[in-house]
């Protein structure tokens, strides 16, 4: 199994020049998200992998693979708590 | 902890609660928490009961009269003297909230460990957004405060310049000359400021274009991240309204076309920072013979009027204003001003229209020439407020953007009764061109613009200095605007009684001889000249 992230139908996203705002129009909270954080749910714009969204991190940044793993394996679960973003799980 | 105060804490607490709030109207409040915190015990907390405290403080403040009748600050300052003395590293906390076009209310609060203390509604205290805290910075704070509001040469920085031309659209900051410009600004009654002028989000993302949304004093710069990211987040929910509306509307057959900041923030990849603009609500005109049938048809997909039918204004413009459960006013338009018959309208919303694709769904937006002018005549309908930055905003947009505008058309409608004069509108739009950093052509050329920078400083200086008066500076500011327009002083309300009117009348008088006298000697940064 793999799986996919995807952003939770009720994520509203908007670019501050550089940062991001996140509204969760459920909960009604909302949250900045730093320039990384913003690279990760654009991307999301297609469901991707963990492997996927590290690979995109490292492409924009300079950080070595495992610290982008590190840094978007708790961003990730920061947005599936916050229901930011959602799971989608398919054959690999 | 015991649950009772001792009779020493008694005596103390009764007497700071007779002396502190007279001090309040007397001195600046950061003078007074000055004095305050010097009786500030770096020990460990002494074995009190700080709820018990503040339930004393409390009584004792209702049941004293006039000046020292309860109120948020005096509870609060009262607190935060006490319980500092006693060990408790407690922070006191000022913020302010408005509500769409509700005055503006300001709260005091203390906080410890970062979370509202002794409130007894801590959700009032979130639900302010923080301009000042005390204590504030140590040594350092304190030196660099001292020299804020002046440059490296000792010259006086002009704050309402440096919030000009860091808003100027039409090229793009020096990043360099504006971190160093904001590292010099004296922000005092600038968090005021930005809010009654309503540019928060559009000042914020100036300032971070150009990676300067740290040089400002840390007080500021953190306020002013906090309201823009706040004023993001709200755009956000009427965009998902828009989004939803649209597809609704196209879905049952609705011709339509956004109008005002709907169509302003859809159209922000044409106009930028169009959607740099808190938006409450969402409007759209509708052809008149089918607006009816949309409104009916939406309360039945389970939309509500925001207000009961009897509050409704029965010759508006737009039928009454509905919402759903996301509380996200949706307006639809008959036209856009009583003004203008509702065929003319739709024709005018319609003509040269743009279609903007998001989600797989075209949303209409009007042309740029019906969208200046819709900026232009919503601005002018709100007298004196429509000299607010935020409204020369919804115009200097369009004009900073780069599609074609029919300025005969614009010329042509200045006539009208659709605004106040052809004199005052073109001054007006001077001053939205001038921050659009365009000049207008030569057949509206000729008036002088409104002096936006004198404008500025005058009311950063009644904010700075009639803050803790929100009548008196509301009255200094519209008399101070009025003057710059060119009107003459705010007649009385009809209707009122003549005392009433007289009463008015004086206080407008005195808030206009206020503002010339400070014309005639004020320095650039908006503070009384001094005589060496």
């Amino acid at each position: 199994m793999t799986i996919r992230y995807r952003p939770h139908p009720d994520l509203r996203l908007s670019s501050l020049e550089g940062e991001g705002v996140a509204l969760q129009l459920g909960t009604r909270r909302y949250f900045t998200v730093n320039k990384t954080g913003l690279v990760i749910l654009e991307a999301l714009a297609t469901p991707r992998t963990l492997d996927e969204l590290v690979a995109v991190v490292v492409e924009r940044f300079e950080v070595t693979r495992e610290q982008a793993t590190t840094s978007v394996r708790g961003f990730l679960d920061r947005c599936r708590e916050a229901e930011l973003i959602s799971e989608l799980e398919g054959e690999g | 902890m015991n649950g009772t105060v001792p009779f020493g804490l008694k005596v103390r607490a009764s007497v700071s609660a007779l002396v502190i709030p007279p001090l309040l109207s007397l001195v600046s409040f950061r003078r007074l928490s000055a004095w305050l915190d010097r009786g500030a015990s770096p020990a460990a907390p002494a074995s009190i009961d700080p709820a018990a405290l503040a339930a004393w403080v409390d009584r004792l403040l209702c049941a004293l009269p006039g000046p020292w009748r309860h109120t948020c600050l005096k509870r609060s300052a009262i607190l935060y003297y006490l319980l500092r003395k006693a060990g408790l590293p407690v922070d006191l906390c000022i913020g302010v909230r408005r509500e769409s076009d509700r005055p503006l209310t300001a709260h005091a609060w203390l906080i410890r460990d970062e979370a509202p203390y002794l409130e007894p509604d801590a959700s009032r205290s979130t639900s302010h957004t923080l301009i000042a805290r005390f204590p504030e910075g140590g040594a350092a704070g304190r030196e660099d405060e001292r020299t804020r509001g002046r440059d490296d040469r000792g010259q006086v920085v002009d704050t309402a310049s440096v919030v000009l031309d860091t808003l100027r659209l039409g090229r793009e900051p020096d990043p360099g000359a504006l971190q160093r410009a904001w590292h010099e600004v004296d922000t005092s009654g600038l968090a005021q400021l930005v809010l009654e002028e309503g540019v928060a989000l559009w000042l914020y993302r100036r300032l971070k274009s150009a990676g300067a949304e740290s040089a400002p004093e840390a007080g500021f710069a953190s306020w002013l991240s906090q309201r823009a990211r706040e004023d993001a987040a709200k755009n956000l929910l009427a965009d998902a309204r828009v989004s939803e509306l649209g597809g609704w509307l196209t879905g049952n057959g609705y011709p339509h076309v956004w109008i005002k900041g709907s169509a302003r923030r859809l159209a922000a990849a044409l106009y930028p920072y169009a959607d740099a603009r808190a938006t409450n609500d969402v409007d759209l005109i509708l052809p008149q013979d089918r607006v009816r049938e949309a409104w009916d048809q939406l309360q039945r997909s389970g939309y509500e009027p925001t207000c009961s039918p009897d509050r409704a204004r029965v010759d508006h413009f737009h039928l009454a204003a509905l919402w759903n459960q996301d509380r996200v006013a949706v307006e639809l338009h008959l036209s856009t001003s009583r003004e203008v018959p509702p065929d003319d309208a739709w024709r005018r919303a319609t003509t040269l229209a743009v279609t903007v694709n998001a989600n797989g769904l075209g949303f209409p937006v009007p042309s740029a020439t019906e969208l200046l002018w819709q900026g232009i005549a919503h601005g002018l309908l709100h007298g004196t407020g429509g000299f607010r930055l935020r409204y020369f905003q919804d115009a200097s947009v369009i004009l900073a953007g780069v599609e074609p505008i029919h300025w005969g058309e614009i010329a042509r409608r200045l006539d009208s009764s659709e605004v106040p004069s052809r004199g005052v509108t073109l001054s007006w739009l001077g001053a939205a061109a001038e921050l659009a950093g365009r000049s207008l052509p030569p057949e509206l050329s000729g008036v002088p613009a409104f002096d936006l920078i004198r404008a500025l400083r005058w009311r950063l200086a009644v904010h700075r200095h009639a803050a803790r008066h929100p009548r008196a500076a509301e009255k200094l500011v519209e008399e101070g605007t009025r003057a710059e327009i060119g009107w003459p002083i705010l007649p009385g309300v009809p209707g009122t009684s003549p005392a009433v009117r007289m009463r008015r009348r004086v206080a407008a008088v005195a808030a206009r001889g206020a503002y010339l006298a400070w014309r005639q000697f004020a320095r650039p940064d908006g503070r009384p000249a001094r005589r060496n």
